[in-house]
């Protein structure tokens, strides 16, 4: 894996923290960890004029589910956008501040972007499969980026991945069926298995369950529990159920701004901040 | 977080259905606050009648919980309510229960009131049980003020008044005992009056709880369990 030589010494010390959370006091909570997978310093996001993300700070823990809440146009897909440098494909985005993954800054100039979205994984609101069978809808990562050295190893890596997403007892008769072809939760979970199969690190889910039916999204739900325990997870949500359900940790934007991050146990009791309160209990006209 | 406001959601008829229980729960505080008093009244007063419409009006408090109760499962089941708004329901359900218990002792009280009537007692301590009885009311009306305007300072008042009950309940409760001693023949209505100033005590703590389900509510922290100088000193 190539990644940029500039790395960069993070404190987690107990003491460092509490002056990192000193010096950002204006999001409410505990926007650093002592293990952070994704650090993120002072990233601000302009689409032309416009200032779609302000300042954000935050870190993303090893092997926790972070759910990204808040109100249409506050920036929380934005900011998601900005971990695997999905932003890059928009012509008029321009993203500043610092953006490490494990040390090392994702937007520096020897980071290969098709790389770090290996490391990086996406599922999007929409199931997106290919228009390839649902075996080379998995294979299709491993291929291009080698990761296999001959069928039965790709074989394997398949089945694994579709195992994992929780798909494979429901397909493994039919893998040369269009991926196309099945409903929409199993098409979700077949784009979970395709991020799975290049193995990444980190996955980012943008909406995942909001296409689909209850039985649907609670498999997906569940799905994230079981994956939290191999990689770390970051979710925009609507929905704050779902948010509640299977986070550790929750962040609230708005207007561009984190306003406040904290245990998901917390928030949705207990949330700190007048602007996390109302938008939560449904208090925003 | 002390501003509570909970009129303010987008949905209008979930407004309505908060403020629903909201007041029904201080419909059923005014309520029990009646029925402690009237109950103490009929003691104190030898009134058969008064303790009797106390003991049939129980039934209808009971039925209040259950009513509350019923609305408060709606509202999880359809709202899924979320920070205040849960503590709220949450409070709502607790503090229903302490209430319902409150006129379950009232109810005591005015079935002692009957025995005491019957038996022609001679009104020996009902001083000192009157001053218990003002204590616990007064306490009570101020936990329900607390809860009627959201004030956990009040609350924790209240909640510190507790010790005074109790330690005015022991006071009686020796004198009662010594009483028993000394006049064996009473004995029997003896223990009804002991019995009374601990269902006086048991609504003390009842209006205890209901104090700290307010400041549950308020600050968002649970204080059951926890001395009262430590709430104030971390919480206030």
């Amino acid at each position: 894996m190539k990644a940029s030589n500039e790395t960069y010494s993070i404190g987690t010390d107990k003491a460092t923290l509490a002056s990192m959370h000193a010096d950002h006091a204006e999001t409410v909570g505990q926007p650093f960890c002592q293990d952070a997978k994704f650090s993120t310093r002072n990233v601000d996001v302009f689409y032309a004029d416009n200032h779609a993300i302000k300042d954000i700070s935050l870190d993303i823990g090893k092997s926790e589910v972070i759910a990204l809440i808040g109100p249409s146009g506050c920036g929380k897909s934005t900011y998601l956008r900005c971990l695997n440098r999905m932003n890059d494909t928009i012509a008029i985005c321009k993203v500043t501040g610092q953006l490490l993954l494990d040390g090392q800054d994702i937007n520096a100039k020897s980071q290969d972007p098709v790389l770090l979205r290996a490391r990086v994984g996406m599922v999007f609101q929409k199931p997106n499969p290919f228009p390839k069978s649902i075996y080379d809808n998995v294979a299709y990562g491993p291929r291009i980026h080698g990761l296999t050295s001959n069928k039965a190893e790709l074989d394997e890596l398949v089945e694994e991945s579709l195992i994992k997403a929780g798909l494979f007892k429901e397909v493994k008769d039919r893998l040369a069926a269009p991926g196309t072809g099945l409903s929409g939760g199993q098409q979700q979970r077949l784009c979970i298995a395709r991020t799975i199969a290049v193995q990444p690190e980190v996955i980012l889910m943008d909406e995942p369950a909001s296409a689909l039916d209850p039985i649907a999204t609670a498999i997906i739900e569940e799905l994230i529990n079981e994956l939290r325990q191999n990689y770390t997870i970051v979710i925009v949500t609507h929905s704050m159920q779902q948010a509640a359900r299977v986070s550790q940790r929750t962040a609230y934007f708005h207007l561009g701004t984190l306003i406040e991050v904290g245990q998901t146990n917390q928030i949705f009791t207990n949330p700190q901040h007048d602007l996390t309160e109302k938008y939560i209990t449904g208090r925003f006209g | 977080m002390d501003h509570l406001e909970f009129n303010k959601h987008t949905s209008n008829t979930y407004n309505e259905e908060l403020e629903d229980i909201r007041n029904m729960l201080l419909n059923m505080g005014g309520m029990v606050e009646k029925q402690v008093q009237k109950a103490i009244q009929s003691l104190l007063q030898g009134n058969a009648k008064l303790a009797k419409k106390v003991i049939k009006k129980d039934l209808g408090i009971n039925a209040m919980e259950v009513k509350i109760d019923e609305e408060c499962t709606q509202i999880i089941a359809k709202r899924q309510p979320a920070a205040s708004d849960l503590r709220l329901i949450i409070a709502v359900i607790k503090s229903i229960t302490d209430l319902e218990r409150i006129g379950d002792e009232a109810e005591k009280i005015a079935k002692s009131a009957l025995y005491l009537i019957t038996e022609e007692y001679s009104g020996e301590y009902f001083v000192e049980f009157e001053k218990l009885g003002n204590l616990v009311i007064k306490n009570l009306t101020m936990a329900l003020n607390a809860l009627a305007r959201l004030d956990a300072e009040e609350a924790l008042k209240v909640a510190k008044n507790d010790d005074l009950v109790d330690s005015e309940f022991e006071k009686l409760n020796n004198e009662i005992i010594t009483y028993m001693s000394a006049n064996p023949v009473e004995l029997q209505k003896a223990v009804r009056l002991s019995w009374s100033s601990k269902a006086l005590e048991k609504i003390g703590d009842h209006t205890k709880n209901i104090c700290e389900y307010v400041i549950y509510l308020v600050k968002g922290k649970d204080v059951r369990h926890i001395d009262i100088e430590t709430i104030k000193e971390e919480y206030f």
